[in-house]
């Protein structure tokens, strides 16, 4: 059965690197976490897909939709999506790999896509797919932006074990 | 060894010169406070200890200077008469004073000197500090002599005990055939390893594996010196804490309120790790993230719906399309009265071209003019057969309108998703319900921390009833709480230091294993067995080393509650258990603990039951080493029971004149003061057993502020 999720999967989305050291690092354990850090486990993110997961429905539940700058230098996390949520020996933690579905409903659903000419073999798979990455890209940019800004207007709130979750909380702009 | 006789010459209080002549068993020297006793201990430890050499003149007798003519010289010295397998050693140390004038005097340096009387009477001048060794060792020593209750406690550092313990053993015999092997055993090791390295083609592997170990055996010990620092550091502090509450008044008061702090204690660290504050976990691993996603996933399902509608109704469409072409062929080929037309392709290919040429049906034998229906029946035939030659699939391609089937799976997806709505909406109170059981939760916790803080004010106030000096006491209230929160955190540090140490040894073995298996592989297999032998005599060295000790720690255990049971007759006893500790770094220690009847320890034991405790594990020892046949060595306790009472210092001394072991026991006990102010010895002390007994007692009258005036007499009971 053709299967546009499963080709979706094998992707890995990129983001604006400038995040690597404003977000990333800040906020979850990739790039290699201090001590300090791992001890504060639940109040950040264990990898950086996960921060990535995050901020994708954070810009996603406040419509931020900002492209990545054509200049802008690219990075990602060499994990494709498929293994993203999976448990694989991590104590303390449950599989979360469904969300890999709902991420792609929900590209699919906000991205324009004419599913008939898909049908009729007018337009290529790949196409899709590199929209709906796209899509992907820009939601998760415009949470890290988000992201950003929160930040350096407030870091010590990110200390607030309840801070990322308020953060959803209140970001449902949909309606 | 016995200690036949004492003599003390000007020293201290004792001026002139006074004897002591022991026996074997039991020796009491009775007298009050300040009259000569602790000075008698000290002539003899400044006897032993000749490595103090500093400030003579302070041990002179006051009286016998003074009483010394200007130019006059004396003496000053402690002697010890003993008997040593069959032989008298005399031991004396000494120094000469000479008296200047009256406010001067000089003294020459302290020696020591030995004479050896051999039973015939011969009698040789010796090496004073040899013979000194030889009749009374110095690791002896340090078990021998005790000064106060509070110098019984030699258990108290794990090194005494383990020292004693070796000492009395059969371990010991073992120590110096376990260090040869263990060196013949590495030996046998670089062999091999040297004999692999040069045989092996997995040379660089071996290398490779043994910059590994060393690596690994390096991390190894640093762990254990961490683990031994921990331990020690913990120890220090427990010893701080037991120390602390020796002072405490009500002493039962202060373990009920630190049983209720342990509860409380752990009641709240239940309670806390029952707040799971890992929202952000929750985000992801509960799916708590698609609280808002009941909209999207709205969206996403009529997106598909749409397009599927779309899809069967543009297919629908197309299917009619294709129908009507279909039909009106159907049509066309319909037969005069409906009937059924002949098969395809009869008559033959070849007839049909036949018969259009010929402008006739051959079926019909009528004429069938070029433009005629007849003719273009027989070419529509013709057509059809035609077409039916070509393949079937060439016709099916023509005609589909969708090439891909996307759509089913986005459909089936959003089928699924449907059953999840409800997840969506119930998020939102999933996460409320989690606040208000965290926040239930967050007052239990501030509760018992409220409840144990009044539980250590009230610590506090027992602490402060203590019989402590004000300023240390306020120094112990200061730290003893902090050092009841370092020691859970020492022992939470052990736990992950622990597990470490456990990592790395499980690490190096493998390693080792993983070495030695290429050298089973390349090396010399005679040097291979002889690397095993070794490997197995090492082995079973220890193993038998430590089962002596295990052996002999069972015995004494159980000799030493004997003696506490026969002490403490009568009286409440609790029960001497020795508790064996093997560090990770695999350090030894002994710990001895007196326990309740059902084996919980007292938390802080009064003196008396503590002192019981010291001697009848010091007697055990004694004991046990004379039951070996060693050569015994004589006890000398000054005042080792002044937290007794007179009637179990009776049955105490009783107890140990059943010993035949030599003891001498400088007491206050059983002497009273008349109503004319005179001493002398209470009645009950003829019923006390003993085979000597002395009395010191300042001569009368003497001069309080005078010290010249001071002369210790000494008078056989």
């Amino acid at each position: 059965m053709q299967n546009l999720f499963e080709t979706f999967r094998t992707k890995i989305p990129n983001f604006n690197a400038d995040y690597k050291v404003d977000v990333f690092e800040k906020l979850s354990l990739y790039g290699g976490g201090s001590d300090e850090k791992r001890d504060s486990r639940g109040k950040y993110f264990e990898t950086g897909y996960e921060l990535y997961i995050y901020a994708f429905f954070l810009g996603l539940y406040r419509n931020e939709f900002v492209s990545l700058p054509e200049k802008a230098k690219k990075e990602n996390f060499r994990v494709p999506i498929k293994d993203w949520g999976n448990k694989s020996g991590k104590l303390l933690r449950k599989d979360f790999s469904q969300i890999q579905e709902y991420i792609f409903s929900a590209l699919m659903a906000k991205t324009e896509i004419d599913l008939i000419a898909l049908e009729k073999g007018e337009i290529e798979e790949e196409i899709v797919i590199k929209n709906l990455i796209h899509q992907f890209e820009s939601f998760t940019n415009g949470g890290l932006i988000f992201l950003k800004n929160k930040y350096e207007e407030h870091p010590a709130y990110f200390m607030r074990a309840a801070y990322l979750l308020d953060l959803i909380q209140e970001s449902n702009k949909l309606d | 060894m016995i200690i036949k006789k004492v003599t003390i010459e000007n020293f201290l209080c004792y001026y002139g010169i006074k004897e002591f002549q022991f026996s074997k068993g039991l020796n009491i020297i009775l007298g009050e406070n300040g009259e000569g006793k602790t000075k008698f201990f000290d002539a003899i430890e400044w006897l032993l200890n000749t490595s103090n050499t500093s400030n003579e003149s302070a041990l002179i007798s006051q009286k016998a200077l003074s009483e010394a003519s200007a130019g006059e010289s004396f003496q000053v010295s402690v002697k010890l008469t003993c008997e040593h397998e069959d032989e008298t050693v005399y031991i004396t140390r000494q120094f000469r004073v000479s008296k200047l004038n009256v406010e001067k005097s000089e003294t020459t340096k302290a020696i020591l000197d030995g004479i050896k009387e051999s039973r015939t009477g011969e009698r040789d001048i010796v090496d004073g500090k040899q013979w000194l060794d030889i009749v009374f060792p110095p690791e002896i020593r340090r078990y021998s002599m005790f000064k106060g209750e509070s110098s019984l406690n030699i258990l108290k550092q794990d090194a005494s005990l383990l020292n004693l313990i070796n000492l009395f053993s059969d371990a010991r015999s073992y120590d110096k055939y376990a260090s040869k092997i263990e060196f013949l055993r590495e030996e046998a090791e670089k062999e091999v390893s040297e004999n692999t390295r040069i045989n092996t083609k997995k040379k660089s592997e071996f290398e490779n594996l043994e910059k590994q170990i060393t690596l690994a055996q390096l991390k190894k010990s640093q762990l254990e010196e961490q683990l031994d620092r921990l331990e020690q550091n913990t120890n220090t502090t427990i010893d701080l804490v037991k120390e602390a509450e020796k002072f405490v008044v009500n002493a039962n008061a202060l373990e009920s309120i630190n049983k209720r702090i342990d509860i409380l204690v752990d009641r709240k660290q239940k309670n806390d790790a029952k707040i799971d504050e890992n929202y952000t976990t929750s985000l992801l691993d509960d799916f708590w993230i698609l609280m808002h996603f009941e909209s999207i996933h709205n969206e996403f399902s009529k997106k598909i719906q749409a397009a599927e509608i779309a899809k069967r109704q543009i297919q629908q469409e197309f299917d009619i399309s294709k129908g009507e072409t279909k039909g009106r062929r159907i049509l066309q080929a319909k037969l005069i009265n409906n009937s059924s037309p002949l098969p395809i392709g009869v008559p033959n290919k070849a007839t049909m071209e036949e018969m259009l040429n010929d402008e006739i049906c051959k079926v019909c034998n009528r004429e069938a003019k070029v433009g005629t229906e007849a003719y273009q029946y027989m070419e529509n035939n013709l057509k059809q057969f035609l077409i039916s030659l070509e393949p079937e699939k060439n016709v099916e391609e023509d005609e589909v309108l969708f090439k891909n089937n996307y759509l089913r799976s986005l459909v089936n997806m959003s089928t699924n998703h449907d059953t999840s709505i409800l997840r969506f909406r119930s998020i939102i109170s999933e996460i409320k319900e989690k606040f208000e059981f965290n926040k239930s939760r967050d007052e239990d916790s501030n509760r018992f921390k409220d409840q144990i803080d009044n539980e250590k004010l009230e610590r506090t106030k027992i602490l402060g009833n203590s019989s402590l000096g004000e300023e240390r006491l306020l120094d112990v209230i200061k730290n003893y709480n902090q050092w009841q929160t370092d020691i859970i955190n020492a022992n939470r540090s052990k736990v992950t230091l622990d597990y470490q140490y456990k990592e790395a040894s499980e690490s190096l073995e493998s390693k080792i294993e993983q070495r030695d298996k290429i050298g089973e592989q390349s090396a010399n297999s005679y040097l291979i067995k002889k690397r095993d032998l070794l490997k197995d005599i090492e082995k079973i060295f220890k193993e038998t080393k430590e089962r002596k000790f295990d052996e002999f720690l069972k015995k004494l255990e159980d000799k030493s509650n004997e003696i506490l049971a026969k002490i403490n007759v009568d009286a409440f006893l609790g029960k001497i258990i020795f508790i064996k500790k093997r560090s990770a770094s695999n350090h030894t220690g002994i710990n001895v603990e007196l326990v309740q009847s059902d084996g919980t320890p007292f938390i802080s034991p009064n003196q008396s039951l503590e002192t019981s405790m010291h001697i009848a594990v010091l007697f055990a020892i004694s004991d046990l080493a004379a039951g070996k046949k060693l050569e015994e060595y004589p006890l000398i306790f000054d005042a080792p029971t002044s937290s007794f009472g007179e009637s179990k210092t009776s049955t105490f001394l009783n107890l140990l004149h059943n010993n035949t072991n030599q003891k001498i026991l400088l007491l206050k006990d059983f002497i009273i003061k008349n109503d004319d102010n005179k001493l002398s010895i209470k009645k009950e002390f003829d019923s006390v057993k003993r085979n000597k007994a002395f009395w010191v007692r300042l001569e009368r009258p003497f001069d309080n502020g005078k010290l010249s005036t001071i002369n210790t007499l000494v008078s056989e009971i």
